[in-house]
């Protein structure tokens, strides 16, 4: 019952605020992110934010605002589309802005409504369109922020905007909270709050029963994942991972053969952590084989 | 299992459309009320009156343009989209060509419907013709229409006209143009509706197009064209008129844009046929740091000549504006100088606007 209250009033609340994306966290951003754990994939849902063109050209920009959808498939999370879904007003010109151009890859956007115009004494044009761009690209820029461009076809300058870092980390940490939530809950959504002490209800959680883990604040999120993926697949697979895992610890050379469930899980979250963790995960990965 | 059926559904319709004003949940035609809110603050000085009517000129006013409008539309086939729009007029507006009806009511404004697709989109209804369009902007602004658009002494395009079908192009690179083809509405004050529709006069008929074209990036080439038989109904009279101009974003934050625009009018219900002739023009200049904008505009109708006689009506406008942007709100001053010459004799002087607009 109180989840369904939640989440409705989540979903009521979600296009109201669009907030100055230079002077909010990560944090924040994260408890703005709406999350959708869907059949195959997890649905992540950044909030609105209004962007200030950094450079103009083609138009006078007078409003902008965006939000990203990201969907992380769930067998092979690393490869999917995120949407940038855009609104745009600026002083009329005759010519709408079609292309979009981001990490030097140029496309046409989908619009989603047809263009208005509205006159008065300043005449505005405003548009409404989505574009996609690679997760993996918008993951690989959260700690620079990445920058993108809506053009005119056939032009070579446009109106270039930048997603902020702080956004991206949110739609990270908001995917990574659910996984945790959706793990340690035995695959029901626990809350959107933080989990509370994992209960072993199911036959899933019974099995790992028996394994050693350390305190989880100790850990990072991707550091817990691990342990709790390491815990549920064969000895065979954990055997295969650290093999793995030993020969990518510096640097991730291409990505790991794709097995069952739970070691794909592995290879992700290794990947996600970074080089330091990671000799720490294979030594306590190595501790605790079956 | 998973409880995510109230999830899903909540973010299906959230997500799907991008617009925060739609109307209802799960809203299939994607109806949407939308507007803009205009205020200002505005001093005529003597340019209503002038010395003829004094009376007239009244001191500051303030003017509410606001207005409100409702869209709706949906994919029909794989290729055409339908979409409509019903728009009001300005709320304290008052419509005395179509019989003093009051500017709020729906209909006064762009009221059409419309088929969009890759082949680009066509409106049937109450919509701008294409010369006038450029008219309006970006030449008009700012502040230069009491000469430039409605000033002149010729009468030779319609504006926002009923009774039009109008068709738009996609872009071809760097080109698009638009086509109309329309007949006057019947200004009959006993007709009671804004836009008059359901009338036009016999015979009275009005074709028009505009081409854009857009090169290096940053000059843009308007063209326009308007003819029209009966022009507004008044049997036996055609007009005929063009405009050319351009716009080009130069360096550094500048713009300038000019046009020229030329029409006739010929008057065939006498014995003889008598032709009237004018010829506009009009420059302006801008600059944006930032959110900051100026403008500095100069318009000049040459003086008509009726029968090649020329008729001392010239009228001119010099008007700077200063305007930021802020989050989809334009607030602005304007000071402008107008010398007009017309039936109300030679009114000259400043008018001064404060205001601030924005759409929703």
């Amino acid at each position: 019952m109180l989840k369904k209250i939640l989440i409705v009033s989540l979903s009521a609340s979600l296009m109201a605020c669009a907030a100055n994306p230079n002077s909010t966290s990560s944090e924040e951003f994260a408890k703005e992110t709406q999350i959708d754990i869907g059949y195959n994939a997890v649905r992540v849902q950044g909030t609105k934010v209004q962007a200030k063109p950094t450079s103009e050209a083609g138009a006078k920009v007078t409003a902008a605002q965006y939000y990203i959808t990201t969907s992380f498939s769930k067998t092979s999370p690393a490869e999917s589309d995120a949407i940038v879904h855009m609104e745009l007003s600026y002083f009329q010109t005759t010519s709408e802005f079609e292309d979009y151009r981001v990490d030097g890859i140029r496309g046409k956007v989908t619009a989603q409504k047809v263009t208005s115009q509205m006159c008065n004494d300043n005449c505005m044009n405003n548009q409404w369109f989505e574009f996609p761009i690679p997760t993996a690209t918008l993951v690989a820029a959260k700690d620079t922020g990445l920058p993108f461009e809506i053009l005119v076809s056939g032009a070579e300058k446009g109106l270039e905007f930048e997603v902020p870092a702080a956004y991206i980390q949110g739609l990270v940490k908001r995917y990574q909270k659910a996984q945790q939530d959706y793990n340690v809950g035995g695959g029901e959504i626990a809350s959107s709050a933080p989990a509370a002490a994992p209960v072993a209800t199911t036959a899933v959680a019974a099995t790992s029963a028996g394994a050693i883990t350390r305190a989880n604040s100790d850990f990072s999120t991707e550091a817990q994942m691990l342990q709790h993926w390491f815990n549920k697949v064969t000895p065979a697979e954990q055997e295969a991972f650290i093999d793995w895992a030993l020969k990518n610890r510096k640097a991730i050379k291409g990505q790991a053969k794709p097995g069952s469930k739970g070691y794909d899980m592995l290879t992700y979250w290794f990947t996600e952590a970074n080089v330091s963790e990671r000799s720490e995960i294979i030594s306590w990965a190595v501790e605790n084989m079956k | 299992m998973f409880k995510k059926t109230l999830v899903a559904a909540a973010l299906a319709t959230a997500s799907m459309g991008a617009n925060a004003y739609q109307i209802g949940e799960n809203n299939d035609f994607n109806v949407e009320v939308y507007g803009v809110a205009a205020i200002s603050v505005v001093s005529y000085g003597d340019a209503i009156g002038g010395d003829v009517n004094p009376e007239l000129n009244k001191g500051p006013v303030i003017e509410n343009e606001s207005r409100i409008g409702f869209r709706a539309g949906k994919a029909m086939t794989e290729n055409i989209d339908v979409f409509m729009q019903v728009e009001s007029g300005y709320v304290d507006n008052v419509d005395w060509g179509h019989g003093g009806v009051h500017g709020g009511v729906l209909g006064f404004r762009d009221t059409f419907v419309g088929l969009k697709g890759d082949w680009g989109k066509v409106r049937f209804g109450r919509v701008l013709t294409p010369m006038y369009e450029i008219i309006d902007w970006p030449y008009a602004n700012p502040g230069l229409g009491a000469s430039w658009d409605w000033g002149g002494d010729v009468a030779y395009y319609y504006d926002r006209q009923s009774n039009t079908i109008r068709y738009d192009s996609p872009s071809f690179g760097n080109f698009n143009f638009a086509l109309a083809v329309g007949r006057d509405d019947d200004a009959n004050p006993s007709s009671q509706s804004s836009s008059g529709q359901d009338n036009a006069s016999k015979d009275s008929y009005f074709y028009g197009a505009a081409a854009h074209y857009r090169f290096a990036d940053m000059v843009t080439l308007h063209a326009g064209l308007e003819a029209a038989q009966d022009f507004r109904g008044s049997a036996d009279v055609d007009t005929f008129g063009w405009l050319v101009g351009f716009e080009a974003s130069l360096p550094a934050g500048f713009g300038l844009a000019a046009a020229y625009k030329s029409g006739e009018s010929k008057d065939k219900t006498g014995a003889t046929t008598v032709k009237s002739e004018q010829d506009s023009y009009s420059v302006i200049g801008q600059y944006w740091a930032g959110s900051l904008g100026f403008k500095l505009g100069y318009t000049a109708n040459l003086e008509s000549e009726v029968e090649g006689v020329k008729q001392s009506d010239e009228d001119s406008i010099i008007s700077g504006q200063v305007m930021y942007v802020v989050n989809g709100f334009v607030p602005y001053l304007r000071v402008a100088q107008r010398d007009i010459i017309d039936w109300r004799g030679e009114n000259d002087d400043i008018v001064v606007r404060v205001g601030l607009e924005y759409g929703f």
